[in-house]
């Protein structure tokens, strides 16, 4: 097992820039999860990692090794693509064993390897089906058999489960989950979905139009967000926004249909920044209807109600901003006009333009 | 009764009509047969789909006939046949997977050039070719000599081939091959591996192409070769009904054995054309 580092990695297609210097750390048996929207370069840098992908710029290494020249087959990686790719002719043990096979692994070892790997993911008895004999499910673990069976330095994912149904794909989560804690192997995991991301992450890296925006804790990127990109990427549904004014004399924020009281350390840190004009983000979580008058928020009509069961998430408008808060009944219905409050200590605070975050 | 009448009335003029028009595609096959088992030389054009005596001895005539140094002329014919129809097909498939792989996989200069030259060429006709390639062949000391009729075929029929071997090339998943990359396979490995057994159905299809090219050709083969017993079968049988008359007894029963490889060969082939071999490589 190994560590993967990305140093100033540069990849341009023609004049598309794919990915803008990235720099990453991988740190051995790590499970770290590329995630962002569709197009920002998830697949792409995972392509230039595993040596499908010629890197324009910077220095990919692995374990001590600078493998920007190696090819694919000696950068002891091992790639479960999102539509598995298995050889179509071959049996499931033929797709399983044909790595070993071209490595020249003496036919004792290949059949053990083969062999517990199957028993891993639990698919011996089905050895020697073709690919389109089995499931959707079935493929999908003969695909990470095929990579487990290499026992590489190095696990890379694309998107392995996006071609499954929620159940499965939950099923398969806590799979991949505990291989990784059985194997103690390094993965990187590309998705852009953000709860597997978040369920199976000891760090998350978050892209968008080809640049790295945060790397952090599932925790991290959650709780401290560092622009407005990655606190609505993360977290479900996403964060609110609201523009808001810095009062320049009490510690208050306001804007179009509310102001409320913030803590006084953040004021001054506010200020002495000299932001009078900020982005604010709250989580549906962290707003949520109240029946007293006083407390900090705001009035609006629910516009829409998202029952859940025992919760429900309200959608309004204030002041030209879709607002979502979360509530812990439903029993306020379509059409009420509410009062809102925030949890002040919950508050998230970026520049306007929301590319930093503020204290 | 009334709708299920007319329905009645349309299937009976469907089946009329489909059995009038199996009948006008099957009667030149029905002729050639009755002549061939006839026994006799002369085009006796009646409505009755059977001879009026059956004998073997029209196939004796073509297979037996000698030449004036008391040669045996078929077995030398079929062998130069099979030669040059086997031949063709091996070396032209080899040429088309190679090129086609290269044009489906590869960008390099002259890509887009060459596929289009290869669409052009296949918009002559085959007969423009004929004095050009006998003087190359004359050059090369290959009139009158197996190998030319080979080069000749394999070349001609490569156009085609390549084109409908780089369309089923560029219908497999180039994840496939990455996988393979990773696992640790070289191109070569990828080629033989992977895409020549996914290209099956289209591997057969050019193969019969290309056999049917060698076996059937005429025009070239009568014009290259000039001793009867370098001919190929089509040119022998033209010979039946040209320079010994009309012998046209033997001449069927001759087009009925040079009509059997290619019939079987369709016959086993056939399995190898279902497509669908994809199915189960990739979801989506
Ligand atoms: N071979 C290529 N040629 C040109 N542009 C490419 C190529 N591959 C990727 N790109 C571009 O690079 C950018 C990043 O693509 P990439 O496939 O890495 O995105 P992704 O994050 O994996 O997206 P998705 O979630 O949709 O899979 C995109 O703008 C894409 O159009
Ligand atoms: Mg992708």
């Amino acid at each position: 097992m190994a560590q993967v580092q990305l140093i100033n990695v540069w990849k341009k297609f023609g004049d598309v820039v794919a990915v803008e210097d990235a720099n990453l750390t991988i740190k051995d048996q790590e499970f770290v999860v590329l995630v962002g929207p569709s197009g920002c370069g998830k697949t792409t840098t995972l392509r230039m990692v595993a040596g499908l992908e010629e890197i324009t710029q910077g220095t990919i290494m692995i374990g001590d090794r600078k493998v920007n020249d190696l090819h694919p087959k000696d950068r002891d990686i091992a790639m479960v693509f999102q539509n598995y790719a298995l050889y179509p002719h071959m049996t499931v043990r033929d797709n399983l064993n044909f790595s070993l096979r071209l490595r020249k692994f003496p036919k004792k070892e290949i059949e053990e390897r083969v062999l517990r790997a199957a028993t891993i993911l639990g698919i011996e008895n089905m050895l020697d089906r073709k690919p389109k004999q089995l499931s959707g499910g079935q493929r999908q673990r003969v695909a990470m058999g095929r990579a487990i069976v290499r026992d590489p330095q190095v696990f890379l994912f694309d998107e392995p489960l996006s071609n499954l149904d929620a159940k499965l794909r939950v099923q398969m989560r806590l799979e991949i989950a505990r291989l990784h804690r059985n194997l103690g192997a390094t993965i990187i995991y590309v998705t852009h979905d953000q709860v597997e991301a978040m369920t199976l992450a000891e760090r998350i890296v978050v892209m968008k139009d080809g640049k790295i925006q945060q790397v952090g804790s599932p925790d991290e990127v959650f709780n401290r967000p560092v622009n407005t990109f990655v606190g609505t990427f993360i977290g479900s549904p996403s964060m609110n926004l609201l523009q808001a004014e810095v009062d320049s004399g009490r510690p208050v924020l306001s804007g179009a249909g509310y102001s409320f009281t913030i803590d006084e350390k953040l004021h001054r840190t506010l200020k002495e920044a000299g932001e009078t004009k900020v982005t604010m983000g709250i989580r549906p979580q962290h707003l949520t209807p109240t029946d007293d008058p006083n407390a900090p928020g705001f009035d609006a009509v629910v516009d829409m109600v998202e029952p859940l069961g025992a919760e429900s998430f309200l959608y309004f408008s204030l002041g030209g901003s879709d607002l979502i808060a979360h509530a812990q009944s439903s029993v306020i219905a379509r059409g009420t006009s509410t009062r809102f409050t925030l949890d002040t200590n919950k508050l998230h605070l970026f520049s306007a333009d929301g590319t930093r975050r503020l204290g | 009764m009334g709708s299920r009448g007319s329905t009645q009335l349309e299937r009976i003029f469907k089946h009329a009509l489909l059995i009038f028009a199996v009948i006008v595609t099957m009667f030149p096959v029905i002729f050639v047969l009755k002549l061939a088992f006839s026994g006799q030389q002369q085009l006796n054009i009646g409505l009755v789909p059977w001879p009026d005596d059956f004998s073997l001895g029209n196939f004796a005539d073509f297979t037996t006939r000698k030449t004036a140094e008391g040669v045996t002329l078929f077995p030398r014919q079929l062998f130069n046949s099979v030669v040059v129809a086997t031949c063709t097909t091996l070396f032209g498939i080899f040429l088309a997977t190679t090129a086609a792989y290269a044009l489906s996989r590869f960008r390099f200069p002259g890509r887009k050039p060459a596929l289009f030259m290869f669409l052009v060429s296949q918009m002559f006709p085959g007969t423009l070719m004929l004095i050009p390639i006998y003087v190359i062949l004359d050059r090369l000391h290959l009139l009158n000599n197996l190998l030319g009729l080979i080069l000749v075929y394999s070349t001609t029929a490569i156009p085609f081939c390549v084109w409908m071997l780089k369309g089923y090339f560029d219908t497999i998943p180039l994840d496939l091959e990455e996988s393979a990359r990773i696992d640790g396979a070289s191109p070569i490995v990828i080629f033989y591996k992977i895409i020549l057994p996914l290209a099956r159905p289209a591997i057969a299809v050019t193969a019969l192409f290309s056999f049917m090219t060698g076996w059937n050709e005429f025009i070239l083969a009568a014009t290259f070769m000039d001793k009867e017993v370098s001919y190929t079968l089509p040119v022998a049988l033209q010979r039946y009904v040209g320079e010994y008359g009309g012998s046209w007894g033997s001449f069927a029963a001759g087009s009925i054995i040079v009509s059997v490889p290619v019939v079987l060969l369709f016959y086993f082939l056939q399995r190898n054309l279902v497509s669908g071999l994809m199915a189960g490589s990739v979801k989506g």
